[in-house]
């Protein structure tokens, strides 16, 4: 127990340390250090409750759905920015909750790293996936029973995931958020985001109510 | 052959972490051109020179564009050069976005080689000393995926060659719902394996095959040491409204050398000693 | 002392009307090497996930387990995880992580062993089961076989003092079959551990069991030494499934004890008076309906030749069986022939409609009800459904169906295209004997209407039950191919075990009803 507490102070300490002497050291570049670092602390909590919450069932489930998003990728490596990642992401926390569908996402993000390369923008994707799941998992009840606010939500994650993205781009690029630099690049990636959007609404379209009976099922078959 | 990767995981991690931290953050043209430098030449020994040269070429375009298109976003500093529909393009602007590009191609390369180095094994191990389960999820979710894409392969042949779905698409769909249903069923197996074999148990270890030692320690202690005195003893810059250099730091300078050709070092002597225990025999 | 000591065992699943279990009672010695028989269905798999209480199913349980001499229920976790090792038919999805040394200290580390303890069990268990080569590899680039002996391997590490398995060996090649069998034998001889196995291969394991059990239905029907129980299932429906030798033991009228291995079975076929003149009628097949003329493949452009210059006909109405040991390219030739990939020089020739089965039929299904995957809304479709009997499993998930239940309909799906030409990729891999027959029967029903089959297997006994001609593909090419019975009469390592009894004797006998035709009196 001593341990687990000297471990996450490790965590919880270190990188708010980093961030101070950076802050300090490179004033001009403050805010995009404090945003990245923001970032990452924002996975922390998540993290930790699953290492408390964790059950054999769950850890399967979670290594399953993050799987299929990120073999997903490969699958329809075919047809451009048609990915099934966000949709899965959406779905794993409309069904199990709003913390596995933040894991869902980050995880997915780091682990389609392994496979395209880890890069800077490792931890914002992981953020960006990570709460669109979150969210997810919070309006769930109202995901499952209205198909519009599926349709509407899944459309907005397209949206939110190009949007965090950009700021990320921009504070990455200026070190202060560059209005006419965001909006350039808000303007580039439209045409992606369309992509997003739509690719986004047709998975969740056909991929909600599949999993839905095959949750259902393995509930009546395994008591799950 | 990988002699940079024989450092533990803890260690190198840290080395790619000051370097790139300092190559985002601190925006120093000098400190850049090291860092790229460090980089390339790393870069040349852990990978294939086809490689590196395909994305040199890649990164010379970035390099280019960020460096062109930046005047048109920022319109400070004091030497303008022309005017384009009123707004007005100037040196300064056109040197932040140099430096800028030089940034981002610094650390496309350093990320080339920390890809090169950091195999799932070592980030398995390095997320598992703070979040054990989730290293086992990451681990597991890498044993899933290529079953998950062969098994895919697998149903849309065959449902291609029965005839099922002419259209590609519904057939691409079609098959992966097959797949999510394979996923789930096999997932019953996979957890009863593991409850089979003891997990949830309490008091569950940790297993890695990394020793730290004290050429390891050494490393550490180096690499911290001189990412410290590299920020403290930073030279400092002006781009607007005129570039200006105000103070060169040679200690600085000097720390972030060595850090950034630490790897390349490394990997080098390890080469040559190589080279001379083999001439012996 | 017994291991394990069950009483009056019985079960029934939720949800269910019958009782999976009858009344069970059974004494398992220590050390003793059980072999569990019985057809699908029969409870084995029921009767050996009781035995390991973090797998036991959901359902009304009476009777009592004693491990030790100590009720079940009562092992502590630790003891239950360490000393009761369980392993489960599809090599797979037992697998849980993605390198083969994380996976071998993956129950260590659930135990709590230190660092050190699992560093040397792993090395000490990889050079014991020859993972020094694959130790880094990904789990995932293993054979079905190599996976399978990992399974064992990593159970082994926790120093259990049984291992249960659950048909081991059913998805496995015959070289891998027989590594996992010896290597159990081993552990039963040399380390004393109690080894229970339910199987329905028994070729080679059968001579290993101290005893070997018989369920049916729930309950035990015999229960005895193998050398004796092959007459107490005399006439059973089970008896299918016993060795070759001794099912030829009990067709003959003789006074000796029961053979079990092919070395007995020459001895006692050398004691009878057989007749020489031993000929077949052969049936004549003309028409051509695939031919591959000089087909060139490989999978990378700096990879080696998969297939080389190999040529291949195919007569219409034959049922042709393609074999060789694994990664010789049978099932890229099967993929050749069906259009998938295309062989970089050589022609693929047929004018017809072909189907394809792949080595698990599970793959062919995408719905999640049989009869929306077999669209049995169409009347035509239906009368196809009642052939093949799948009337009453038209409801259920196809995931949920028997080995056997499964691989019909899944020829039924591929069927419903009417094709001419119907590929099969290892069609017997993980069926009973039972449900054998049953798929031999129906490549016949289908070959009478003038269907051409070809399949790839292992499985040499049902190539030579139903195949017309056999090819052996070798480095890339057909090397030796015949009639069945010229096949396997002029193999000497690569053939039925009726053949390697009676080599010498009969001339050209492949399966038991030649043997038996050529016998006098």
């Amino acid at each position: 127990m001593a341990k687990n507490v000297i471990k996450y102070l490790f965590i919880l300490l270190l990188i708010p340390l980093i961030v101070i002497f950076g802050a300090l050291m490179f004033p001009e570049r403050g805010f995009a250090l404090i945003s990245c670092a923001l970032i990452i602390l924002a996975c922390v909590p998540f993290f930790l409750s699953f290492e408390h919450k964790k059950t054999t069932r769950r850890i399967v489930l979670l290594a399953v759905m993050t799987a299929l998003s990120v073999a997903g990728r490969f699958i329809f490596a075919p047809i451009p920015f048609f990915k099934p990642v966000t949709a899965i992401v959406v779905i794993s926390g409309m069904y199990f909750g709003a913390e596995f569908g933040f894991l869902t996402g980050a995880l997915s993000s780091v682990i389609s790293n392994f496979y395209f390369g880890q890069g800077a923008w490792t931890p914002f994707q992981m953020f960006s996936w990570g709460i669109i799941g979150f969210f997810a998992g919070l309006l769930s009840n109202q995901l499952i029973r209205s198909r519009i606010i599926l349709i509407l939500y899944s459309a907005l994650a397209g949206v939110a995931y190009s949007f965090i993205m950009d700021v990320w781009t921009v504070m990455w690029m200026d070190g202060y958020f560059n209005i006419t630099r965001f909006s350039a690049a808000v303007i580039t990636a439209l045409p992606i985001t369309v992509e997003y959007i739509v690719s986004n609404v047709i998975f969740i379209l056909i991929l909600a109510p599949l999993f839905k009976n095959k949750i259902e099922r393995l509930k009546t078959k395994y008591g799950i | 052959m990988n002699s940079f990767k024989n450092i533990h995981p803890a260690v190198s991690f840290f080395c790619f972490f000051f370097i790139i931290f300092i190559i985002i953050f601190s925006f120093n043209p000098i400190y850049l051109i090291i860092g790229y430098l460090g980089a390339f030449l790393f870069s040349l020994t852990i990978l294939d020179k086809k490689a590196v040269f395909k994305s040199l070429i890649f990164q010379l375009i970035i390099f280019a564009l960020i460096t062109v298109t930046n005047p048109l976003f920022s319109h400070n500093g004091a030497t303008i050069l022309f005017f384009i529909n009123d707004n007005r393009i100037t040196l300064e602007a056109l040197i932040y976005g140099a430096v800028l590009g030089f940034t981002v191609t610094g650390v496309i390369i350093w990320f080339k080689c920390f890809n090169m180095v950091f195999d799932s094994e070592r980030l398995i191990y390095l997320f598992g000393k703070i979040f054990p389960s989730l290293a086992l999820v990451i681990s597991m979710t890498l044993r899933f995926i290529p079953g998950f894409i062969r098994s895919f392969r697998q149903i849309n042949t065959a449902s291609k060659i029965n005839g099922s779905y002419r259209l590609g698409m519904k057939r691409f769909l079609n098959s992966f719902s097959a797949v999510i249903t394979d996923s789930m069923e096999s997932a019953i197996i996979t957890s009863d394996s593991m409850k089979a074999r003891g997990y949830g148990l309490k008091g569950r270890t940790f297993y890695h095959r990394f020793k730290f030692n004290l050429r390891d320690l050494v490393y550490l202690l180096i690499f911290i040491s001189a990412f410290i005195i590299c920020v403290l003893f930073k030279t400092e810059f002006e781009f607007y409204p005129n570039f200006t250099l105000n103070s060169i730091n040679v200690i600085g300078i000097i720390s972030f050398a060595v850090l950034s050709f630490l790897p390349f070092i490394i990997e080098l002597k390890e080469g040559v000693k190589w080279k001379y225990s083999i001439s012996k025999i | 002392m017994e291991i394990f000591n069950i009483k009056n065992l019985s079960f029934k699943y939720n949800k269910s009307e019958n009782y999976a279990l009858k009344n069970i009672n059974i004494k398992i010695n220590r050390g003793e090497f059980l072999l569990l028989i019985g057809s699908s269905g029969s409870g084995k798999t029921t009767l050996l996930r009781m035995l390991k209480k973090e797998l036991t199913p959901l359902g009304e349980i009476s009777g009592e387990i004693l491990f030790n001499g100590e009720n079940i229920d009562n092992l502590s976790d630790r003891d239950s995880v360490s000393k009761i090792g369980f392993i489960m038919q599809d090599p797979d999805s037992q697998i849980v992580t993605d390198k083969v040394y994380s996976e071998l200290a993956f129950g260590l580390e659930n135990l709590g062993c230190k660092r050190e303890t699992v560093c040397s069990k792993v090395a000490e268990l990889s050079s014991c089961f020859g993972f020094s080569d694959i130790i880094e590899k990904s789990t995932d680039k293993l054979s079905g076989g190599e996976k399978q002996l990992l399974n064992l391997a990593s159970v082994i590490a926790m120093n259990p003092e049984v291992i249960i398995l659950d048909e081991p060996v059913s998805m496995l090649d015959p070289i891998y079959a027989l590594k996992l069998i010896n290597m159990l034998k081993q552990l039963n001889d040399d380390f004393g551990v109690t080894v229970i196995v339910a199987e329905h291969h028994l070729q080679e394991i059968f001579k290993y069991a101290d005893r070997v059990l018989c369920i049916e239905n729930g309950g035990i029907i015999a229960e005895n030494s193998p050398r004796d129980i092959c007459a107490d299932l005399k006439d059973s429906i089970i008896e299918s499934t016993l060795p070759i030798p001794a099912r030829l033991f009990n067709r003959l009228k003789t006074e000796s004890s029961c053979t079990i291995t092919v070395k007995e079975g020459r001895e006692l076929l050398s004691s009878f008076k057989v007749s020489d003149n031993n000929s077949y009628l052969e049936l004549k097949h003309n028409d051509l309906a695939l031919s591959c003329k000089n087909i060139f493949f490989r999978y990378e452009k700096q990879g080696r030749d998969i297939l080389k210059g190999l040529n291949f006909n195919i007569k219409k109405g034959e049922i042709y069986a393609l074999m060789g040991e694994n990664g010789c390219g049978k099932s890229t030739l099967l993929n050749v022939i069906n259009g998938n990939i295309k062989p970089y020089r050589g022609k693929v020739r047929f004018n017809s409609r072909i189907a394809y089965l792949p080595q698990n039929p599970k793959y062919v299904f995408t719905k999640d009800k049989l009869s929306d995957d077999l669209n049995t809304a169409d009347n035509k479709n239906l009368e196809l459904v009642d052939k093949l009997e799948l009337n009453e499993l038209l409801d259920s998930h196809p995931y949920d169906l028997s080995g056997g239940e499964l691989q019909r309909a899944a020829m039924c799906k591929i069927l419903l295209s009417d094709p001419d030409i119907i590929l099969l990729d290892e069609p017997t891999k993980g069926l009973d004997t039972y449900a054998k027959d049953k798929l031999g029967d129906i490549l016949r029903t289908l070959t009478d209407i003038g269907k051409t089959v070809i399949l790839v297997s292992h499985d040499v006994e049902f190539c030579a039950e139903y195949s017309d001609r056999c090819g052996l593909l070798f480095n890339g090419e057909i090397t030796s191919e015949g009639s069945v019975r010229e096949f396997f009469g002029g193999n000497i390592f690569f053939t039925t075990a009726a053949s390697k009894m009676s080599k010498g004797i009969i001339e050209n006998a492949v399966t038991i009803e030649d043997i038996i035709r050529c016998i006098d009196g």
